[in-house]
């Protein structure tokens, strides 16, 4: 009864997905968390998607991930970020009723076949052999074993979880949660670094204490773009959120309490992430500004609580209480659970494969935040990869081979073993070099090869995905080859020539309004269904389209682009051995040599990424990764 | 490329009649080969010290110390590991005794085990082992090749960072324009539209740095002009006195020169040093509507020479009736110069220098300090003067991808301007653009451009 094939140890927003991928695809499956409850959840924003967080979400869906369909399900409101700005920007974002948003996780994986929830805490690892340990199981905290040759460890802010308010410190994964404290040591014993973070969360404000008459409203889009291609319509009444501004009295508030803030007092030894500071942050960096912004979102439909996005905080208390107070709208704001800090336990990267397999402990995968990475989408991201390379290796199969080309999954897991991360890493569309050519509205194209070789998508989604995939194809080799007659000036027009001139460039209609009717013929005719696919709902239909005309707006840059990529591109086919003894060649410059040893790149365009090492050290290994290849000797 | 294991030797002074040559070894058994030459008896008596030079008597053959032939008497330079050019130990050898004896000094150290240096295999040690940046490897590529005392100067300045330097004053602005440009695509809210690039301001950045890359660019022209020297081509109808101008400018019989029409076929060439500038000359075949097919070989050859040249001297026979005037493609200097002075009548002389053209003579040397300072004036020599200075001497790969890059931020400026390029497209461009500045000074690596590099050393440096 003991003994499964995977364990997942963590119930978040990674382990979840990394359990459903194990046990779908047919793997004896635990999941261990510390309680059935606290699946899925969401302990600070209740929000999912954003600009290349959204693209992750969308890409896990066309992979047979559970993320975009649990926020279709759940969403109260939903809006695409960017609208301003071009399609390769622009990507979806929604609130969710984080009660409604975990009770559908929790009964997901609760009615899993092949999925088994065990309630407790691991504090042990069970191991095998030497050099390299293989994984064996997991004790837990009452003695429990568990056996499985592979384990995915997700424990997000649990490992050494230490909160605080002020100077009031509390162990605890979260507020009203243990934290995990054996774990650190068990992997430690086996070699792991471990490094602090820090991450934080603002305060939660009653409802009905809130002015709403002083705030500023942000509503939803009035048609919804749902994250999941299993989504046929979405029709869900929308909650508005709200906008209000920090003021000059918020400022001197907290810079005259500075000194009681954990962060700034010194207490919190772990490191912050740049992009999502603190309000304290804010305030001490961008010294001269004089309001910030600051959204209060609904944690849910019926939800009392409002959470106030912009004002994470470890101040104490009475400070929050007061500066929560100088917002307009919020005067009389009564707060319902105070901002915190939390520090925990991560292990830096560079110990895992682009598998996510860790290289200390075989059989061992890790997933989310004790990565260093931040956010539920990068979470949920990193545990499907792990559960899926888990099964794969169970069954003897390579890898999942996810090229950060072609893919913001493949950026995140090449830039995770090629990166010395030092604070929470998050996504973000610059990191993805591709960047016009890896989009929202491609995601199935890019990576519907992968959806079918990993098996997780049930086959009737499988062949939607295709037939969604084809229509884009086929519409677009009607804009690239249809001749249609000239309206204006009579003769003859290359279609893609109506597609790219249209008024507002990139954001114009797929297909311009004054078109002559054959190629609007043609174009229908390729959206249709082929023999044997499917018929795609109308809102895939409109999708195929739009990729159709944005793919060929973009064609001419990402060429470009791709150009000056090529360059680089030949540096991937030296493979650097993973037994080189780096710190031996003395001919590379000290700091480059600590990195290659410690990230131990896969070939010459990863080491060539690793900030610091310089172009004559990728010179000097050029030569010396054959030498050693042949004779495994150094000069 | 081969591993650094081993330990190599060459000469690492020009070839020629100096006074002095210098040997150098390279490699961790450079000390132990300049002990065998010198025997231990001759080495410090506290040890040998590096950047400590001593003399010592150098020997070579295979008898025992004393009794070995005597090759010279010199002094001994170790340059120990990792502060020496190569980042290995180096030992100079210090000979007095020219070129000959310095030959004799590297076959004893090959006796004693060094094996001769491959084409730049010094600095590409010091390339491998991180003493040289890949701009300054170029520049040492560039000072080997430096044909004089100004393009040397150039080649020293970037060695030291000038071309570095420039290119960096241009990427910075456009590293912060791509920071702002992603700031406003990251991040949704009024912070971020508030710092969002107005596209005057980024038409602005664009234009200042298409600016300042046309300035650099434009110093490349007589940036080449101080590597490869001006190119000077003597053009005129047969006879007109070509051979003999180009061999009393030179000062030694270095063309054929005779009475017969047509006797220069093909293009002869050499070099002239004058005012810390290289001249090189090109001698060719007398343009003529008749002549043999080999003599229209010639002429073609003239013709293209004159095409590609920096300055063309059109030569006139004084002694002869004026020809028609020779056409030379647009945008190179043209120097007219009169011939054979001492032969022809006064008034001619004077007609001819009232019509512009410098008057000489190969015959008695009339004319030809004005020629030459003519030509010093033609070549712009100060501004060859500045751009040395400038340290702005670089290559062709380097005006490449300049080019390329000043290419590509026109392109940029015309999306954005003419088309309305969106932010994303902005900054994807951008970001390949400051890939291309890269290059120039091998902040990118390509093994392409390590290949390109290299192949370009001479030994001994």
């Amino acid at each position: 009864m003991n003994a499964f094939e995977v364990i997942i140890i963590g119930g978040g927003h990674a382990g979840l997905e990394a359990a459903l991928a194990a046990a779908r695809l047919g793997a004896r499956t635990a999941l261990v968390t510390h309680g059935r409850h606290e699946i899925g959840r969401m302990p600070c924003n209740p929000a999912i998607g954003g600009l290349g967080k959204g693209h992750l979400v969308r890409e896990i869906d066309v992979l047979g991930g559970e993320m975009g369909r649990a926020i279709d399900a759940t969403g109260i409101q939903f809006r695409v970020l960017n609208r301003s700005k071009g399609p390769a920007v622009r990507a979806p974002r929604a609130q969710a009723d984080k009660h409604a948003y975990q009770a559908r996780m929790a009964a997901t994986v609760a009615s899993q076949a092949g999925l088994t929830v065990v309630e407790g805490d691991a504090v042990d690892l069970l191991l095998e052999g030497s050099q390299p340990a293989r994984m064996r199981g997991v004790v837990l905290s009452d003695g429990r074993e568990l056996l499985a040759p592979r384990a995915v460890l997700a424990t997000g802010t649990f490992l050494g979880g230490l909160m605080h308010v002020g100077d009031e410190r509390t162990g605890g994964g979260r507020e009203g949660a243990a934290a995990s404290l054996g774990l650190s040591d068990a992997l430690m014993r086996c070699g792991f670094e471990l490094r602090r973070l820090k991450t934080g969360t603002p305060p939660r404000l009653w409802r009905e204490s809130l002015d709403f008459t002083r705030l500023e409203v942000q509503p939803g889009d009035t048609q919804i773009e749902p994250f999941s291609f299993i989504t046929n319509e979405l029709q869900v009444e929308q909650v508005p959120c709200h906008l209000t501004w920090t003021s000059a009295r918020t400022h001197a508030l907290i810079r005259d309490n500075l000194h009681r803030s954990p962060l700034y007092g010194g207490v919190i030894e772990g490191t912050g992430p740049r992009y999502c500071p603190s309000i304290e942050d804010k305030v001490v960096r961008f010294a001269d500004r004089e309001r910030h912004l600051v959204f209060l979102e609904p944690e849910g439909r019926d939800s009392e609580e409002i959470y106030v996005n912009g004002l994470s905080t470890s101040l104490p208390r009475d400070v929050q209480d007061a500066f929560v107070r100088t917002l307009p709208g919020l005067e009389r704001a009564v707060l319902a659970r105070y901002g915190y800090a939390v520090e925990y336990d991560s292990a830096p990267s560079w110990q895992v494969r682009t598998s996510l397999e860790s290289k200390p402990l075989a059989g061992l995968y890790l997933a989310g935040q004790i990565l260093g990475t931040s956010g539920y989408e990068e979470a949920a991201a990193q545990g499907l990869v792990a559960g899926v390379n888990a099964v794969r290796s169970l069954g003897g199969q390579d890898p999942l081979d996810l090229p950060r080309r072609e893919s913001y999954l493949g950026v995140l897991l090449d830039d995770l073993t090629t990166k010395d991360i030092t604070e929470p890493y998050r996504m973000f569309t610059s990191r993805a070099e591709r960047r016009l050519a890896l989009r929202c509205d491609n995601a199935g194209a890019r990576l519907l090869a992968q959806a079918a070789e990993i098996g997780l998508l049930p086959e009737a989604d499988l062949q939607r995905l295709r037939a969604r995939v084809g229509a884009a194809e086929r519409a677009g080799r009607v804009l690239r080859t249809l001749r249609c007659r000239d309206l204006e000036h009579g003769g003859s027009v290359a279609a893609s020539d109506l597609v790219l001139q249209a008024p507002g460039g990139l954001d114009a209609p797929p297909l311009p309004a004054d078109i002559p009717a054959e190629l609007r013929e043609a174009v229908t005719a390729a959206l249709l269904p082929a023999p044997g696919e499917p018929a795609l709902p109308a809102r895939l239909v409109e999708e195929s389209l739009l990729q159709a005309a944005v793919d060929l707006r973009y064609e001419g840059y990402i060429a470009k682009q791709d150009k000056l990529l090529a360059r680089q591109d030949h540096l991937g086919n030296l493979d650097l051995p993973e037994d080189l003894p780096y710190s031996k060649i003395t001919t590379l410059s000290q700091e480059s040599r600590e990195k290659l040893a410690r990230l131990r790149p896969v070939n010459l365009g990863q080491a060539s990424r690793i900030d610091g090492v310089r172009a004559s050290d990728l010179a000097v290994l050029s030569v010396l990764a054959r030498k050693w290849r042949d004779s495994c000797e150094l000069p | 490329m081969s591993t650094p294991t081993d330990t190599i030797v060459a000469i690492a002074t020009a070839a020629g009649e100096a006074g002095l040559a210098i040997v150098r070894l390279s490699g961790p058994a450079a000390l132990d080969v300049a002990r065998r030459l010198v025997g231990e008896r001759a080495l410090p008596r506290g040890g040998v010290r590096s950047h400590l030079a001593f003399a010592a008597t150098l020997r070579g053959g295979a008898a025992a110390d004393e009794g070995r032939e005597v090759l010279d008497h010199g002094l001994v330079l170790p340059m120990l590991a990792p502060r020496s050019y190569t980042g290995e130990d180096v030992v100079e050898l210090h000979c007095h005794g020219g070129a000959l004896c310095a030959r004799r000094v590297v076959r004893a150290c090959r006796d004693a085990g060094a094996r001769p240096a491959g084409p730049g295999e010094f600095t590409r040690r010091a390339f491998l082992n991180g003493r040289l940046s890949l701009d300054q490897a170029e520049a040492v590529a560039d000072l080997i090749h430096a044909e004089d005392e100004l393009a040397g100067r150039a080649a020293l300045r970037q060695l030291r960072g000038g071309l570095r330097r420039d290119v960096g004053a241009i990427e910075r602005p456009l590293l912060d324009l791509l920071a702002r440009l992603e700031g406003g695509l990251e991040f949704e809210d009024a912070d971020a539209e508030a710092s969002a690039v107005p596209r005057a301001g980024l038409l602005i950045v664009l234009d200042a740095a298409l600016a300042a890359l046309a300035r650099l660019l434009a110093d490349a022209d007589a940036a080449r002009r101080v590597r490869e020297g001006v190119h000077v081509v003597l053009l005129g109808a047969p006879n007109a006195g070509k051979s003999s101008l180009f061999n009393a400018l030179l000062a030694q019989e270095r063309a054929m020169v005779d009475a017969e029409p047509g006797t220069t076929r093909d293009v002869v060439t050499a070099r002239l040093r004058h005012g810390g500038v290289v001249f090189v000359l090109h001698d060719t075949a007398g343009l003529r509507p008749e002549g043999g097919r080999i003599e229209a070989l010639g002429m073609t050859r003239a013709r293209e020479a004159a095409a590609a040249a920096d300055v063309v001297l059109l030569l006139s026979d004084l002694t002869a009736p004026d020809g028609e005037e020779v056409a030379v493609a647009a945008g190179v200097t043209i120097l007219k110069v009169a011939t054979k002075a001492d032969l022809a009548a006064a008034a001619r002389r004077d007609a001819a220098r009232a019509s512009g053209r410098v008057v000489t003579s190969a015959h008695d040397g009339a004319g030809l300090d004005e020629l030459r300072a003519t030509l010093l004036a033609a070549a712009d020599g100060e501004r060859l003067r500045e751009v040395a200075d400038l340290g702005h001497v670089f290559n062709e790969r380097q005006r490449y991808r300049l080019a390329a890059a000043r290419d590509e931020l026109a392109t940029l400026r015309d999306e954005v301007a003419q088309r309305d390029a969106p932010a994303e497209v902005a900054a994807s461009l951008l970001a390949g653009i400051l890939a291309e500045l890269g290059e120039v000074t091998g902040r990118v690596f390509s093994e392409h451009l390590l290949g390109e590099v290299f192949a370009r050393f001479c030994v001994g440096k």
